[in-house]
C-alpha cells in the first residue's frame, strides 16, 4: 500500500498519459550515482529508468517517454549537452523538464546546459534527499507551464476561429506588439510578434491609413477608447479584401497621460458579408432580383431628399401587367415567374437606356445623375423611379418605351405569350412631396390609365398629362418639320434712321404647322434648345439665310447685311464657328454681309469663354450684334470688352419711348454709350413715327419694325425693295 | 589508516537504504572496488603517456565516485588532476598523480573494512 504521501504525489504528478507514477530517466555514467538516486526517487513516487551515456539516453527517451530527465553533463560516448540538443530538437522532447548535473565548480557547464535547453541544474555531489523535492518542483512547474501553454493554444485557437487578434501600442516608444491572429491577418511573418505602429499603418492603403491614424491619435489625445473599421486590401490575388475592426482602450501613467493603447482587431468580413446577404434578402425580390418595396422606399426617400436639396424633378412610374393572372392560371406559376423575370429584364434594359434621355441637371455632379430604380412591389406590380428628369416629357418618353417593349412577345415553355402594361406617373414636386403621396398618386394615375384602355400611360395631373403630350408630340413633329418643309424663313428689313435707306434684313424662323397653323418661335425654340434639335435647326437657318442673300445680290439687289439669330446652346453644345464658316463658304456670301445676333445669356455662365467665341467669329469676318439689349443683365462695363459691332435695343424700351421718361433715358444712355464704344445701335419694334422721331433725336443708327415693314417672304421682299422709295417714306414721316 | 574515509558520507548512503532491498552501501562499495582500479590505472598510464584527455575523463569519474563514498582526499586529488588535465598542464598532472595509487589502495581497504564490519 502506498503511503498517504505517495498517494498524494502520485495524484499530483501523474502524467496526463494515464501513467500512475511519473517516469524519471536518470542518465549518468557513474553507476553508484544511479544506485543511490534510485531509492529515494522510487520512495518519492517515481519510476526510474537508467542510461549510462547520451546515446543510451536517447534510446530510453524514445521507448519510455519519461516525464523528466536527470542528465549528467560529462559522460563518455555522448555527453549530456549533446543529448539535450537531440532531445530538444524532437517535438516530443521540446517541453520535457531536464535537470542537468554538473560539477560544483564548473560554471561553464552550467551556462552551456541552459543554452542547450536544460530546465535546471544540480551540482555534484548530489544530495539525494533533496533530489526528489527538486524533481517534484520541476514537474509541478512543468504542469503549470503545460496548462499555460494549453491555455495559450486554446486562446490562440479561439482567436483564430473568431478572427480576433489583440495588440498593444506603446505610444511613447511607438512599439507595437501583437498576437498570432493579428500577425496572421496583417500578413506578418509567423514568428514576428512585434514591430512599430507606423510599420503597421504602412500596410494600409492611403485613405484607410489616414482614418485609423486619426482615430488612434485622437484617442491618445483625449484619453478615451476608439473603434474604427477599415478595409484591408488583399495581399495576393488569391485572397479577398477584408473588413477589419480595430477597438482599443487607453492605459494611463500616474500623470494621467495615455502611454498605451491596448485593444483587439477583428476580421469581420464574413459578418459584413452575412449582413449584406441579410440585407439582400430583406431588400430584394427573390424571383426577379429587383429591389423590393422596402428598398424602393429607401430609394424614394433618398430621391426626395436629393430633389428637395437640388430643387429638381423626378418621376415615379407605377406599372401593372395587364392580364398577368391569365398567364399564371393557364401556364402555371413557374411560367408566371419566368414571365416576371423576362419583364424585369426588359424593364431594367429600357430604364438603363433612358439614362441618356434624362440629362443630369449638373453634368459635373455625378450624383445628380440620380440612379433610376426598377422595383417589384407586388405580384405583377412594378415601380420605376426616374431619379432625375429635366422635363415631364422625359417621363412620358420612358413610359412609352416601356409600354412598347413590354408588349413585344415572350417565349415561355416554347409558347409565345403576350402581356401589356399600364403605367401611372406621378411627378415630384407637382404631384406630392412625400413618398406615400407620390406612390398613391402614381397608383391612382395607373387606374385612370386602365379606365382609358390598357397598354398606355397616364400622368396623375391632367394638366401635366396634356402638357406632356403636347410637348412630346411637338417634339417629334418638329423633327419632321424640316424634312416636310414646314419650316421657312421670313425676312424683316432694317433701315438707316437718317437716310431711310435699307440697311439690312433679319432672318426669322416660321413654322407653318399643317394642323395647328403658324407656331411662334417662342413656343418651339426653347423645346429645340432642350432637346438639342437647335443644332441642326440653327445650321439650316444659317445656310438658308446666307444662300438667300447671295441669291438676291445675284439678282441685282444692293448688298446689305443678313442678320441671323443664334442660340447660346449652339455655341455651348454645338460647333458654331464651324457652322458659320461652312454657311459662308457654301453660299459664297461675303462674310461681312452676315450678321450674327446673340443674346447676353451667352456671357452669363462664362464671360471669358464668350469672348473667345466672339473673337473666333470676328476672324471669319462676320458682324456681331447683341440682341434684346437691356432685357438681360446688361452690364455696360463688360460691353467694351466684347469684340462686337452692334447693339439692338429691345422693343420693350422702344414701345413706351414717348410715354415713359425712364425708358427714354435708358435708350438715350444706351445709344450714347454705344457710340462712345464705336458700336452702332439698332432699335427694334418701331411702330410709330413718333418713336422714330425720338430715336432720330438720340442719333440712333438703324431701326426695324412694323412702321417700315413687317417680316416678308423671300419673294415678297425683293419686290418690296424694288418698289420702295425712301423719299416717300421720309416725306410721310416728316409730314406727320 | 583510519583517516581516509569520511564516515558521515557512508552514513548518508546508508540512510538511503530501504528496508527489504539489497544492501545499498555494500553494492556501491562493490561497484567502487570493481570499477575504480581500471580508472586509477588509466590515470597513471595517461600520466606516463601524456594523454591528458583520457586522464581528465578518468579523473572526473574517480572524483565523483570517491566523493560519494567519503574518500575525500582521493576525490580531492582526482579533482586537482582533472583540473590540471583540462588546463593542459602535463607537468602538474605528473606531480599531482604522485601517491594516487597508494591513496586509492588505502581508501578502498578502509572502505572494505567498514563494510565488512557493518555486515
Amino acid at each position: 500500500m502506498p503511503s498517504p504521501q505517495e498517494k498524494y504525489q502520485a495524484q499530483v504528478l501523474a502524467p496526463s498519459s494515464g501513467r500512475l507514477r511519473p517516469v524519471v530517466l536518470h542518465v549518468d555514467d557513474d553507476a553508484a550515482s544511479l544506485l543511490m538516486a534510485e531509492g529515494s526517487l522510487e520512495d518519492a513516487g517515481f519510476d526510474v529508468v537508467h542510461a549510462a551515456d547520451g546515446v543510451q539516453a536517447l534510446q530510453q527517451f524514445k521507448t519510455c517517454e519519461p516525464d523528466l530527465i536527470i542528465m549528467d553533463a560529462v559522460m563518455p560516448v555522448m555527453d549530456g549537452f549533446e543529448a539535450i540538443t537531440h532531445i530538444r530538437s524532437n517535438a516530443m522532447g521540446a517541453h520535457v523538464p531536464i535537470l542537468m548535473i554538473t560539477g560544483l565548480d564548473d560554471l561553464d557547464s552550467i551556462t552551456r546546459a541552459y543554452d542547450e535547453g536544460a530546465t535546471d541544474f544540480l551540482t555534484k555531489p548530489i544530495n539525494f534527499f533533496v533530489l526528489p523535492h527538486r524533481i517534484q518542483y520541476m514537474l509541478r512547474s512543468k504542469r503549470t507551464a503545460d496548462a499555460l501553454r494549453s491555455s495559450q493554444a486554446k486562446l490562440d485557437n479561439a482567436q483564430r476561429i473568431a478572427r480576433l487578434g489583440h495588440w498593444d501600442w506603446n505610444v511613447v516608444t511607438n512599439e507595437l506588439t501583437w498576437s498570432n491572429e493579428f500577425g496572421r491577418t496583417m500578413g506578418y511573418p509567423q514568428n514576428q510578434l512585434m514591430g512599430s505602429w507606423n510599420g503597421f499603418l504602412e500596410k494600409l492603403s492611403d485613405d484607410q491609413r489616414h482614418s485609423v491614424r486619426m482615430a488612434a491619435s485622437q484617442a491618445v489625445e483625449e484619453v478615451r477608447g476608439f473603434s474604427v473599421e477599415f478595409t484591408l486590401i488583399k495581399f495576393s490575388e488569391a485572397e479577398q479584401d477584408r473588413t477589419i475592426r480595430l477597438e482599443a482602450e487607453p492605459h494611463v501613467n500616474e500623470q494621467g497621460e495615455c502611454t498605451h493603447l491596448r485593444g483587439t482587431m477583428q476580421d469581420i468580413t464574413e459578418r459584413t458579408n452575412a449582413q449584406r446577404q441579410i440585407h439582400n434578402l430583406a431588400y430584394f425580390d427573390l424571383v426577379t432580383g429587383l429591389p423590393n418595396r422596402a428598398q424602393l422606399n429607401e430609394q424614394l426617400n433618398y430621391a426626395l431628399k436629393m430633389a428637395k436639396r437640388r430643387e429638381s424633378k423626378f418621376a415615379l412610374l407605377f406599372l401593372d401587367l395587364d392580364h398577368f393572372k391569365q398567364v399564371n392560371d393557364t401556364l402555371g406559376h413557374d411560367a408566371g415567374d419566368d414571365l416576371l423575370k423576362q419583364v424585369s429584364g426588359r424593364l431594367t434594359e429600357v430604364v438603363r437606356e433612358s439614362d441618356s434621355v434624362a440629362v443630369p441637371a449638373d453634368p459635373l455632379d455625378e450624383n445628380s445623375n440620380s440612379k433610376h430604380t426598377v422595383a417589384r412591389i407586388g405580384g405583377d406590380e412594378f415601380v420605376v423611379l426616374l431619379g432625375s428628369i429635366n422635363r415631364v416629357e422625359d417621363a412620358a418618353r420612358v413610359a412609352e418605351r416601356i409600354a412598347k417593349t413590354i408588349s413585344l412577345p415572350y417565349t415561355i415553355n416554347d409558347t409565345e405569350v403576350s402581356v401589356t402594361t399600364t403605367i401611372g406617373i406621378s411627378l415630384y414636386p407637382a404631384d406630392g412631396q412625400s413618398a406615400e403621396l407620390l406612390m398613391k398618386h402614381a397608383d391612382v394615375a395607373m387606374y385612370h390609365a386602365k379606365e382609358k384602355g390598357r397598354n398606355g400611360y397616364q400622368f396623375y395631373s391632367r394638366g401635366i398629362h396634356e402638357q406632356a403630350l403636347a410637348r412630346f408630340s411637338m417634339e417629334s413633329e418638329l423633327k419632321n418639320a424640316i424634312e416636310n418643309e414646314e419650316l421657312d424663313l421670313v425676312y424683316q428689313p432694317k433701315f438707316d434712321v437718317v437716310s431711310g435707306q435699307p440697311a439690312g434684313v433679319e432672318a426669322l424662323l416660321r413654322w407653318d404647322h399643317p394642323v395647328n397653323g403658324a407656331i411662334s418661335p417662342a413656343d418651339f425654340i426653347p423645346l429645340a434648345e432642350e432637346t438639342g434639335l437647335i443644332m441642326p435647326l440653327g445650321r439650316w437657318v444659317l445656310q438658308q439665310a446666307c444662300r438667300q442673300m447671295k441669291d438676291w445680290i445675284d439678282d441685282g439687289m444692293e448688298p446689305i447685311a443678313m442678320s441671323v439669330n443664334c442660340s447660346p446652346v449652339q455655341f455651348i453644345r454645338g460647333n458654331m464657328i464651324k457652322d458659320v464658316d461652312e454657311a459662308i463658304s457654301q453660299s459664297g456670301l461675303p462674310s461681312n454681309l452676315l450678321e450674327v445676333e446673340l443674346t447676353e445669356s451667352l456671357f452669363l455662365q462664362n464671360i471669358e469663354n464668350g469672348i473667345n467665341i466672339l473673337q473666333s467669329l470676328k476672324k471669319i469676318g462676320v458682324q456681331i450684334s447683341i440682341d434684346d439689349f437691356g432685357t438681360g443683365f446688361s452690364s455696360l462695363s463688360y460691353l467694351k470688352r466684347l469684340p462686337i459691332d452692334k447693339i439692338k435695343i429691345d422693343h420693350s424700351f422702344v414701345q413706351d419711348l414717348s410715354r415713359d421718361p425712364g425708358d427714354a433715358a435708358i435708350v438715350s444712355a444706351i445709344i450714347a454709350l454705344s457710340h462712345n464704344l464705336n458700336l452702332s445701335v439698332v432699335a427694334e419694334g418701331v411702330e410709330t413715327a413718333e418713336q422714330l422721331d425720338i430715336l432720330r433725336s438720340y442719333d440712333c443708327d438703324e431701326y426695324q419694325g412694323f412702321l417700315a415693314s413687317e417680316p416678308l417672304s423671300a419673294g415678297e421682299l425683293l419686290t418690296w425693295f424694288e418698289s420702295y422709295k425712301p423719299e416717300v417714306r421720309m416725306r410721310k414721316v416728316s409730314g406727320m | 589508516m583510519t583517516n581516509h574515509i569520511d564516515k558521515s558520507a557512508l552514513q548518508a548512503i546508508s540512510s538511503l537504504q530501504r528496508p527489504g532491498k539489497p544492501d545499498l552501501l555494500g553494492r556501491i562499495v562493490d561497484l567502487f572496488a570493481s570499477d575504480s582500479p581500471a580508472s586509477i590505472s588509466a590515470i597513471v598510464e595517461a600520466v606516463e603517456s601524456g594523454d591528458l584527455e583520457s586522464m581528465r575523463v578518468a579523473a572526473h569519474s574517480m572524483k565523483s565516485s570517491s566523493a560519494y563514498l567519503g574518500a575525500s582526499r582521493l576525490s580531492e586529488q582526482c579533482r586537482n588532476i582533472e583540473q590540471a588535465a583540462r588546463e593542459g598542464s602535463e607537468l602538474e598532472c605528473f606531480a599531482l598523480a604522485e601517491g594516487l595509487e597508494e591513496e586509492f589502495e588505502a581508501s578502498l581497504a578502509e572502505l572494505m573494512q567498514i563494510v565488512e564490519r557493518a555486515a
